[in-house]
C-alpha cells in the first residue's frame, strides 16, 4: 500500500465520525431551513424553498443586528488582540514570579461564560455594582449610572467581558510565538541602532504576525457566535439594542418557535464566519515569503 | 437542570426491583385475556369532589405507577419538597421531579414540542406558556371537573385558557398588589396608614418620596416581557381592553393607551420619580431587592414579596412594610398577573395520573401550603377564608380585594413580538425620544404587524 492510501485509511475513522457529528446535523439544518416550521401553529414542515433566506435578507431585525454584530466583533477583536499582545510582551520579559503570573492570568479563561456574564452584570449593576461604587467613592459621579441603558455602552461592556475571558488564551498563544523568536535577531537589531518600537515592529511583530492573524480569526469566530454573554448580560436590551445575529437566531428558534427561519439565519451566520475567517487567513498566505 | 429526588434504594436494588417488576408485568400482560384493560388504563375512578374538598386520590389507585413533573426551579422548595411527598403518600405513585431555571423553561418546551417528547407528564405553566404551547404541547383540559374548576378564583382560571380552551390549571392567584415602606412614608411626611388610591395620588406621593438618592418607585422595563407586563399593570386600571377576544387586534393607540403611556412618561422623563434603572431590570425579583434595600418608597409587588420583606436575612425594612391594592388610573385599581399552574403534556402516555396531579395541586391541603409555605395567594377561593391563612398572611387581604379588578396578561402565541414592540418604543420614549402619542402609534403599528403576520401564517 502506498503512503497516500495508507494515510487515507488512517483518517477514515475520524472522517466518518466528523461526517456523522458535523455533516449530518448541518445537512439536517439545511433541510430545515428550506421549510416553514412554525411550532406555535403546527409541528408540520411545509416546503418553502429559499423563502426563509429571502425573508431574512429584507428582515429589519436582521438588518439592524448586522452592524451591531460587526461592532461587537470589531471591538472584541481589537481588545483581545491588542490586550493579548501587550500581555504576552510583559510575560515574555524576565521578572520575579513570572511563572505564577502566567498561571494566574489563566483564571478568566477558566470561568464559565455564563458565570462571567453574570459577574460582569453585577459589576455594572446600577444600584449594587462595584463600578458605580468605585466611581462614587472616587467622586467621579454623584449619582449612580445606569450602564446598560445605552445600547452602545451595553454592547461595549459585553465586548469587554468577552475580551476579558478570551485574553489569557490569546496571550499564551502569542507568548509561545514570541518565545520562538531567536534572541540573536534582537541583538542584531540593537547593534543596528533599532529602538524598542522598531524592535517590536520589525522583529517581534514581523515574526508573530501569522499567530496574530490566527488569534484574530479565532476572535472573529467567537464574536460572531456570541450568545451567552448577551443572554446573561443584557438579554438583547435595552430595547433591541444588543441583539446580535446569533442572539436573534436564539430568539427565532426559542421565543418565536420559527425553526425554519432560525436555521436559515444560523447557516447564513456560519457562512459569514467562513467568509470572514477565510479572508483573514488569506492575508497570512498572501504575505508569506516565497520560497 | 436538576433531578434532585433522592431514592432510598441503592441503584443495584432499584434496578433489581425494576427488572423484577417489568418481568412480572410482562408475564401478567401475556397471561391476561386479550380484551382485558391494560393495568395503566383504568385506576379506580375517584368520586366527584365537593367544591372545596380534596380530590379523591386517597385510595392509592396509582400504586406502582410513575409520574414525571417538570417545573421551574423556583418550585423546588415547595413542589419538590412539600407537595410531591404528599402526592406520593396519597396516590402510591412515584414522582420524578425535574426542574430548570424559570427563564430557560421556554426553550426546553420548544424542544419538547419539536420532538413531540412525552417523557414529562406535567409541565409547569403560566399565561404565556398556555397561549404559546397550548396548540402544540399542552392537552386541552376543558373537560376538567367543573365543580373543582368553579371552586377556584375565576381570574387565574381564565388566564390559563387560550381561545376558549383550558390549557392549564392554576395553583395560585399570584397578582401584583401594592406595597409600601412605612418608614420612608413617614420621612416624606406621608401618612403610613394612607396609601394612594389613584394614580394622581400615587404620583404625588412618589414625588415626595424621591429624595436622598431614593426614588418614589421602580417598574421593570428591561425586556419585552417586563415592559409589556408593566404597561398592562397600569393600563388594566383604565378598564379598557388591550387585545380583542379573538386575539387579532391590539388597541394601544387609544385614549386609555395614551393615558398609560403619558403616566410613564411623566414619572420617568418629566417629573423623574420613577427610577430609570428600571429600564434595564427585567425581573420582579430584582425589583423586590431594590425595595427591600430601602431604596424606593412603594411599588407594584407580587404578594410573596411581603414575606421576603419581612425576612431579616433578606431585607433591611423588616416591620416597615404594608400592603394594599394598586392605585388605578381610571378605575380604583387594576393589576397584572403572574398566575402559575400546571399543564398536561399532550404527548404523555400517563394522562390519568397527570390529571390526578392537576387535581391534587388545587386540593385544600396543597392550597394551604401555597399560602402558608410559599407565600403566594392561593387559587382556591375558600383558602382565603382559612383562619390560619388569614392570621399568617395579612397580604392576602389585599389580594382578595385586588382580584376584583382587571388583571389580564393577554398571553398569546405572538406575545414575544408584542412585548418587543412595547419594549422598543417605551424604551425610546422614556429616554426622551418622541412623545407618548408617537410611542402609542409606533407600538400599535409594530405590534399589529406582528399579530397580522402570525395570523397570516395560520391556515
Amino acid at each position: 500500500m502506498d503512503e497516500g492510501r495508507f494515510g487515507a485509511l488512517l483518517i477514515t475513522p475520524t472522517a466518518l465520525v466528523m461526517l456523522f457529528v458535523l455533516a449530518v446535523p448541518i445537512g439536517y439544518a439545511f433541510v430545515m431551513s428550506l421549510n416553514r416550521i412554525e411550532l406555535t401553529i403546527s409541528p408540520d414542515w411545509d416546503f418553502a424553498g429559499l423563502k426563509n433566506y429571502a425573508d431574512l435578507l429584507v428582515n429589519k431585525q436582521v438588518q439592524a443586528a448586522v452592524p451591531r454584530t460587526l461592532f461587537f466583533a470589531a471591538l472584541n477583536v481589537l481588545l483581545t488582540t491588542g490586550g493579548a499582545t501587550i500581555m504576552a510582551l510583559v510575560l515574555n520579559e524576565p521578572f520575579k514570579g513570572r511563572k505564577w503570573v502566567r498561571v494566574f492570568i489563566l483564571l478568566p479563561w477558566a470561568v464559565a461564560p455564563v458565570v462571567s456574564g453574570v459577574m460582569w452584570r453585577y459589576m455594572f449593576h446600577q444600584s449594587y455594582g462595584l463600578i458605580n461604587a468605585l466611581l462614587r467613592g472616587l467622586g467621579v459621579i454623584d449619582k449612580y449610572v445606569v450602564w446598560f441603558d445605552d445600547p452602545t455602552v451595553a454592547l461595549s461592556i459585553a465586548s469587554i467581558a468577552t475580551a476579558w475571558k478570551a485574553l489569557p488564551f490569546a496571550s499564551l498563544i502569542l507568548l509561545a510565538a514570541m518565545q520562538s523568536i531567536p534572541e540573536s535577531l534582537y541583538r542584531a537589531s540593537k547593534m543596528d541602532g533599532a529602538n524598542a518600537i522598531q524592535r517590536f515592529w520589525f522583529v517581534t511583530f514581523a515574526h508573530i504576525r501569522p499567530t496574530v492573524i490566527f488569534v484574530v480569526v479565532l476572535q472573529i469566530i467567537a464574536s460572531l457566535q456570541a450568545f451567552d454573554v448577551i443572554f446573561t448580560l443584557t438579554r438583547g436590551g435595552p430595547g433591541q439594542g444588543t441583539v446580535v445575529l446569533n442572539y436573534l437566531t436564539f430568539v427565532n428558534a426559542f421565543e418565536r418557535l420559527s425553526l425554519g427561519s432560525a436555521t436559515s439565519l444560523a447557516l447564513l451566520l456560519a457562512l459569514l464566519i467562513v467568509v470572514l475567517s477565510g479572508l483573514s487567513l488569506s492575508l497570512t498566505i498572501a504575505r508569506k515569503p516565497k520560497a | 437542570m436538576s433531578n434532585p429526588m433522592k431514592s432510598p434504594l441503592s441503584r443495584r436494588r432499584f434496578l433489581k426491583l425494576a427488572g423484577t417488576g417489568s418481568a412480572l408485568a410482562a408475564v401478567s400482560a401475556a397471561c391476561a385475556p386479550a380484551a382485558a384493560p391494560a393495568p395503566t388504563a383504568a385506576p379506580a375512578k375517584p368520586a366527584a369532589p365537593a367544591a372545596t374538598s380534596a380530590p379523591a386520590v386517597i385510595a392509592k389507585p396509582f400504586a406502582g405507577k410513575e409520574l414525571t413533573v417538570f417545573a421551574g426551579n423556583h418550585h423546588d422548595t415547595n413542589v419538590r419538597d412539600l407537595w410531591i411527598p404528599l402526592f406520593q403518600e396519597k396516590t402510591g405513585a412515584k414522582v420524578t421531579y425535574t426542574s430548570i431555571g424559570g427563564g430557560d423553561a421556554d426553550a426546553k418546551y420548544a424542544v419538547f414540542l419539536a420532538s413531540q417528547d412525552g417523557s414529562q407528564d406535567v409541565l409547569y405553566s403560566w399565561e404565556t406558556f398556555t397561549a404559546k404551547y397550548g396548540r402544540g404541547l399542552f392537552e386541552d383540559l376543558s373537560g376538567f371537573k367543573k365543580p373543582l374548576l368553579d371552586s377556584l378564583n375565576a381570574v387565574p382560571v381564565k388566564a390559563l385558557t387560550c381561545l376558549g380552551k383550558q390549557y392549564g390549571i392554576p395553583f395560585d392567584s399570584n397578582m401584583a398588589i401594592f406595597m409600601w415602606n412605612t418608614e420612608l412614608y413617614q420621612k416624606a411626611g406621608l401618612d403610613p396608614d394612607k396609601p394612594p388610591e389613584s394614580w394622581t395620588q400615587f404620583a404625588e406621593h412618589s414625588k415626595k418620596l424621591t429624595k436622598d438618592g431614593n426614588y418614589g418607585t421602580l417598574f421593570t422595563l428591561g425586556d419585552g416581557n417586563s415592559s409589556f407586563f408593566t404597561f398592562l399593570s397600569i393600563f388594566n386600571s383604565t378598564g379598557a381592553l388591550l387585545l380583542s377576544e379573538d386575539q387579532k387586534k391590539i388597541m394601544v393607540d387609544t385614549p386609555e393607551g395614551l393615558q398609560t403611556m403619558t403616566a410613564f412618561y411623566d414619572g420617568v422623563v418629566k417629573d423623574k420619580w420613577i427610577d430609570p434603572a428600571g429600564l434595564t431590570i427585567n425581573s420582579s425579583i430584582e425589583q423586590g431587592k431594590v425595595f427591600r434595600g430601602g431604596k424606593i418608597g412603594h411599588y407594584y409587588a407580587f404578594p410573596n414579596h411581603y414575606g421576603l420583606a419581612m425576612d431579616a436575612t433578606q431585607s433591611q425594612i423588616v416591620g416597615k412594610v404594608k400592603t394594599g391594592i394598586i392605585p388605578g388610573l381610571k378605575l380604583r385599581s387594576g393589576s397584572g398577573n403572574g398566575f402559575e399552574g400546571y399543564s398536561m403534556n399532550r404527548f404523555s402516555k400517563n394522562k390519568e395520573l397527570a390529571m390526578a396531579w392537576l387535581e391534587f395541586t388545587v386540593s385544600p391541603e396543597v392550597q394551604k401550603l401555597v399560602a402558608l409555605k410559599w407565600g403566594r395567594a392561593p387559587a382556591l377561593a375558600a383558602t382565603f377564608n382559612d383562619a390560619e391563612v388569614k392570621a399568617a398572611a395579612p397580604q392576602f387581604a389585599a389580594v382578595a380585594e385586588q382580584v376584583k379588578y382587571p388583571a389580564p396578561r393577554y398571553g398569546s402565541p405572538f406575545y414575544f413580538d408584542v412585548g418587543t414592540a412595547f419594549n422598543d418604543h417605551m424604551n425610546k420614549l422614556l429616554k426622551g425620544e418622541g412623545t407618548p402619542k408617537q410611542a402609542c402609534e409606533r407600538v400599535q403599528a409594530d405590534a399589529q404587524k406582528a399579530i397580522d403576520a402570525y395570523w397570516a401564517k395560520v391556515k
